[in-house]
C-alpha cells in the first residue's frame, strides 16, 4: 500500500513540476506579448483622434444597459456620471430589475419620470416588463421596470428596448472613465468585423468620488484590495491584451464591453441560466460567428477605463470568485463541442484547451498540489530543501510577474501617479504570494463542489433561437437593423 | 543544518528579488515623473514663447524636437493649444522658428522614415505648423501601410486645409484607404467645399473604386460619402448637386442626401423629401422624415403623420421626431395618431408628446 502511494506521489509530483513549467512559460509567452502589445498602443496614441469620435456625428451612437438591483444608494449619481461620457449619441437604459428598495423611486424623483407605451424591437425572452420610463427633459434616459431576473435577464430587457446600433453592458455600481466609449467605438468603425470590444476594469476603492466623478485616482490603506488590484493588472494587462492580439480573448467582463446589437440578438441575448453570462455570450459568439462563417473580431484594449467597487471583505471576495469559477466553468461544459474542433479556429484549438487545463482543472491541480507536497514530506518521498526551492521557485516567478505588470502600467498608464499609490502596488505584489493566492485557488477549486452539490452547470447549451419562448409583448413587426445612418 | 541554511538562503534570494524589482519600479517611476516634468515644462514655455516669444528663443526650444519624438508630440499639443489665438504673424514666426531650429526640415525628411509612429506625427507636426508646402508629401502618406499612419495624414491634411489637400482626401475615399467616417469628418469643412462639389459632379460611379485597405471599415459609396460631408458643411449651393442625388442615387445615396439636405436646404428640399417618404426603401423614407423635420416644412405634416404607421421602427421614430419640431401643426398631428388603431403609430405618438411634456401617458 505505502509503495504504490510513494509511487503515485512521486508521478504526481512529476506531473507538478511539468505543469507548472508549462503553465509558467504560458504566462511568460502571454506578459511578452501583452508588453509590446501596450508599448505600440502608448507610441500609437498621438496619432488616434479620439476627441473627433467623440464629437462627431458620424460615429455609431451606443445605447449604454445599465441594470439596477437594489442600487437605491448608488443609482442616480451613477446615471448622472453616465450621461457624462463624451460621447456624442448616447442613450442610457436603466433596468431596474425587481429591486426592492426605492431605486425606481430615487430615478422617479430626479429624472420626472413619465411612464410611456414602448413595444420592444427584439425577440429575447425575459421576465415581464411592468413599466418603460423616459425623462422629459432628457430624452437620453430610459427606465425599464421589470420582475426580478437576474442580470443576464436586465440585460436581454435593455437590449429588447435600446434603439442603437451599439450596445454597452456595465454594472450599476461602476463608472465610466469620459473618454472610454469613443476609443471602444473608434475600433468598430475602424474593423466592422468587429463584434465586441472589452475595456479594462480598474478598482475604485479609496479614490475621491464626487458628484458621480472620479477626481482623484488613489490606492485604499487595506491590503486584500489592493493585492485584488495587482491582480486586475495582471489579469488584463498580463491576459487579456494577449488573448485579444491573438484572436482567441473568451471574456469581457460583465462590468464593461462594448457589443453589436444585431449580433446579440441573433445570437439569442445573455443566457440567464449561468452565472457566467458575460464570458458565456463571448464563446457563444466566437461559435455562432465561426459556425455562420462571418467574420468575428472580439477584442480589448487597455486604455478605455471602467472603474468598479472591489470587495473588501474577505467573506465579499470569495463569494464573487466562486461565482466567477462556476460562471467559467458553466462556460467551458456548455460548449465542450468547441473543444479541438479545427472548425472554431485558434478558440478551439488552442484558447479552449488552455482553459481547461488550467484554468478550468487549474485551481483543483493546485490544491492538490499542496496535499500531495505535504504528503511526500511526511513520507519522505521528498526533501525538505525541494520544496523549499520549489515554493521560493514559484514565490519569485509570481512576483516577477506581479511586477511586471506593474511595470506595464508604470510605462504606459500611470493611473496610480503618486509614490504611496506606487509603495503600496509594490508590497501587494510580494504579500499576495503568501496566502492570497492559495486561498484563492482553494476557492476557485472549491467551485467545484457547488456547482456538483447543486447539480446546476451540466447541461447541454439551451438554444434560445429566433422566438419568443417566455412571455414577451409583442415586438415591433419589422425587425428593423438599426443603423447608424437612420 | 542544512534545511535551515537552504530556508535563510531561499527567502534571502526571495526577498533579494523583490527588492531589485522594486528597485527597477522606482527608476522607472523617477524617470518617467522627471520625463513627465520636462514635457510639462516644455510645452508652457514653448506655448508662452509662440504667442509672445522671440524667434531665436523659439528656435531653441523647438530645436531638440529635430531628434526626439517625445518632444514632438509636446510641440504638436503646444501648438495646437495656442494655435486659435495666433495671428498670421505669429504663425510666420512660428515657421520661422521651426525653419532657424532645423525642425522644419527634420519633420520633412521623416516623413520618410521606417518608424510607422515618426511618419505619422512629422506630418502632424508640420501640419501644426502651417507647412502647406509639404502637402504633397503628407497627401502621400494617405496611401501608407500602416493605418494609423494614414488617419494621422488625414488629420494633418485638414490641418494645412488647402485645395489639394481636399483633392488627396477625396482620392483617399474613392480609394477606401481608410473608415469614410474619419475622412468625411475632416471635408465637412467651407475650405473642402468646392472640392467637395466638384468630386460629386464628377463622379460617374457610385462604387469605391479600389479594393479596401486594411482598416478601411466598412463600404459607404462615394458619393453617399460626399453628400455626407456636403449636408456637415451645410452651404446651401450643395442644394441642387444633393437633390439630383436625392432623385437618382442608390439606397445609401438617397439615404445620405436627405439628411444632407435636412442640413442644406434649398427651395426644392421639402417637396423632394415628400416625395423620398414614399420610397420604397425604409431607410431613405426615415432619414428624408429627419430632413423634413430639420428644415422645419410644415406643408410636410400630413405626409409624416401618414409614417407615423409605417411598418419600419426608424421611419414611425423620426416621423414623430419630425412632427415634434414641426411645432403646433406636428403636435397636433401627434395628438390625433394617440387615436388611431394602429398600436405602433400612438406608441411613437405617445413618447413624441411625452418628451414633449404633453402628453398624458400613465403617470410615473
Amino acid at each position: 500500500m505505502t509503495h504504490w502511494l510513494i509511487e503515485a506521489l512521486v508521478a504526481f509530483n512529476v506531473f507538478m513540476l511539468v505543469y507548472l513549467a508549462v503553465l509558467d512559460t504560458v504566462y511568460t509567452g502571454l506578459v511578452l506579448i501583452g508588453w509590446r502589445a501596450v508599448e505600440g498602443y502608448v507610441r500609437r496614441r498621438p496619432l488616434r483622434d479620439y476627441a473627433t469620435v467623440a464629437t462627431s456625428e458620424l460615429s455609431m451612437p451606443v445605447s449604454i444597459l445599465s441594470p439596477a438591483y437594489n442600487e437605491e444608494a448608488v443609482i442616480v449619481p451613477s446615471v448622472r456620471s453616465l450621461l457624462e461620457s463624451q460621447f456624442v449619441e448616447l442613450e442610457v437604459v436603466i433596468i431596474n430589475d425587481g429591486s426592492t428598495d426605492g431605486t425606481l423611486a430615487a430615478l422617479q424623483r430626479e429624472f420626472d419620470l413619465v411612464k410611456v407605451e414602448r413595444i420592444p424591437r427584439a425577440n429575447l425572452p425575459t421576465k415581464p416588463v411592468r413599466g418603460v420610463y423616459i425623462c422629459p427633459h432628457d430624452p437620453r434616459v430610459v427606465v425599464i421596470d421589470k420582475e426580478n431576473g437576474g442580470k443576464a435577464d436586465s440585460l436581454n430587457a435593455g437590449i429588447r428596448y435600446a434603439v442603437y446600433p451599439l450596445f454597452c453592458a456595465i454594472d450599476a455600481d461602476t463608472m465610466l472613465d469620459p473618454g472610454a466609449l469613443s476609443r471602444l467605438v473608434w475600433e468598430f468603425q475602424a474593423s466592422p468585423e468587429t463584434v465586441a470590444a472589452g475595456g479594462i476594469v480598474r478598482v475604485i476603492n479609496g479614490s475621491d468620488v464626487r458628484d458621480g466623478k472620479l477626481v482623484e485616482v488613489k490606492m485604499p490603506r487595506g491590503l486584500l484590495v489592493n493585492m485584488q488590484i495587482v491582480e486586475y493588472l495582471r489579469a488584463f494587462l498580463g491576459g487579456r491584451i494577449a488573448w485579444s492580439r491573438l484572436g482567441m480573448l473568451l471574456i469581457i467582463s460583465g462590468a464593461f464591453g462594448l457589443f453589436r446589437r444585431d449580433v446579440v440578438v441573433e445570437a439569442g441575448g445573455y443566457d440567464t441560466t449561468t452565472v457566467g453570462e458575460d464570458a458565456e455570450l463571448i464563446l457563444r459568439l466566437h461559435r455562432l460567428r465561426r459556425e455562420q462563417r462571418k467574420p468575428c473580431r472580439i477584442t480589448f484594449f487597455p486604455d478605455p477605463i471602467c472603474w468598479t467597487e472591489a470587495p473588501s471583505s474577505l467573506r465579499v471576495l470569495t463569494r464573487q470568485r466562486d461565482r466567477w469559477q462556476r460562471g467559467l466553468i458553466e462556460m467551458l461544459l456548455r460548449h465542450r463541442r468547441m473543444l479541438l474542433r479545427p472548425r472554431y479556429g485558434v478558440v478551439g484549438m488552442l484558447a479552449l484547451p488552455y482553459f481547461v487545463i488550467f484554468e478550468l482543472l487549474g485551481p483543483a491541480i493546485e490544491v492538490v498540489g499542496y496535499v500531495s507536497i505535504a504528503v511526500s514530506l511526511a513520507l519522505g518521498v521528498i526533501s525538505p530543501t525541494f520544496v523549499l526551492v520549489f515554493l521560493a521557485l514559484s514565490v519569485c516567478y509570481g512576483m516577477a510577474l506581479s511586477f511586471c505588470v506593474v511595470l506595464m502600467e508604470e510605462r504606459a498608464f500611470r493611473r496610480y501617479p503618486d509614490w504611496r499609490c506606487l509603495r503600496r502596488l509594490v508590497l501587494a505584489a510580494l504579500v499576495e504570494n503568501f496566502g492570497y493566492r492559495q486561498l484563492m485557488a482553494l476557492v476557485r477549486a472549491r467551485a467545484w463542489w457547488t456547482i456538483l452539490r447543486r447539480g446546476d452547470g451540466w447541461g447541454e447549451m439551451t438554444r434560445v433561437g429566433f422566438g419568443p419562448t417566455a412571455p414577451t409583448p409583442e415586438v415591433d413587426p419589422v425587425a428593423t437593423p438599426s443603423s447608424a445612418s437612420v | 543544518m542544512t534545511l535551515l541554511l537552504a530556508t535563510k538562503w531561499l527567502l534571502g534570494a526571495s526577498f533579494a528579488l523583490w527588492a531589485l524589482l522594486t528597485f527597477f519600479v522606482v527608476v522607472r517611476k523617477y524617470g518617467r515623473d522627471r520625463r513627465e516634468a520636462r514635457s510639462t515644462q516644455r510645452r508652457a514655455l514653448l506655448e508662452r514663447l509662440a504667442r509672445d516669444g522671440d524667434v531665436d528663443e523659439l528656435a531653441e526650444v523647438l530645436r531638440p524636437a529635430a531628434r526626439d519624438l517625445d518632444a514632438q508630440v509636446d510641440v504638436d499639443a503646444a501648438i495646437a493649444r495656442v494655435r486659435p489665438d495666433l495671428n498670421a504673424y505669429r504663425l510666420a514666426r512660428v515657421r520661422a522658428a521651426a525653419h532657424a531650429s532645423g525642425l522644419e526640415s527634420a519633420l520633412v525628411d521623416q516623413l520618410g522614415d521606417r518608424d510607422p509612429v515618426a511618419r505619422g506625427e512629422a506630418a502632424l507636426v508640420l501640419a501644426r505648423l502651417g507647412h502647406q508646402l509639404a502637402t504633397h508629401r503628407i497627401a502621400g502618406l494617405l496611401s501608407d501601410r500602416d493605418p494609423d499612419v494614414r488617419l494621422a495624414a488625414c488629420r494633418a491634411l485638414a490641418l494645412l486645409a488647402t485645395q489639394q489637400g481636399a483633392e488627396a482626401l477625396i482620392a483617399a475615399l474613392a480609394e477606401r484607404q481608410m473608415p469614410p467616417e474619419r475622412i468625411v469628418e475632416r471635408l465637412a469643412a467651407p475650405w473642402a467645399l468646392q472640392a467637395t462639389l466638384d468630386a460629386l459632379a464628377n463622379a460617374t460611379s457610385s462604387l469605391p473604386v479600389e479594393a479596401p485597405a486594411r482598416g478601411a471599415g466598412r463600404a459607404i459609396p462615394f458619393r453617399a460619402s460626399l453628400a455626407r460631408a456636403l449636408g456637415l458643411v451645410g452651404d446651401p449651393r450643395a442644394g441642387s448637386a444633393l437633390l439630383q442625388l436625392l432623385r437618382g442615387g442608390s439606397e445609401e445615396e438617397q439615404v445620405n442626401a436627405a439628411r444632407a439636405l435636412g442640413e442644406v436646404g434649398s427651395d426644392e428640399a421639402p417637396r423632394a423629401l415628400v416625395d423620398a417618404l414614399g420610397s420604397a426603401s425604409w431607410p431613405v423614407r426615415a432619414q428624408a422624415a429627419t430632413a423634413l423635420g430639420a428644415l422645419g416644412s410644415s406643408e410636410a405634416v400630413p405626409a409624416l403623420a401618414e409614417c407615423l404607421g409605417d411598418g419600419a421602427w426608424w421611419v414611425r421614430a423620426n416621423a414623430a421626431g419630425a412632427l415634434r419640431a414641426l411645432g403646433p401643426s406636428g403636435l397636433n398631428a401627434l395628438r390625433q395618431a394617440l387615436d388611431s388603431e394602429d398600436r405602433y403609430a400612438r406608441e411613437r405618438a405617445g413618447e413624441a408628446l411625452a418628451l414633449e411634456g404633453l402628453r398624458t401617458g400613465a403617470a410615473a
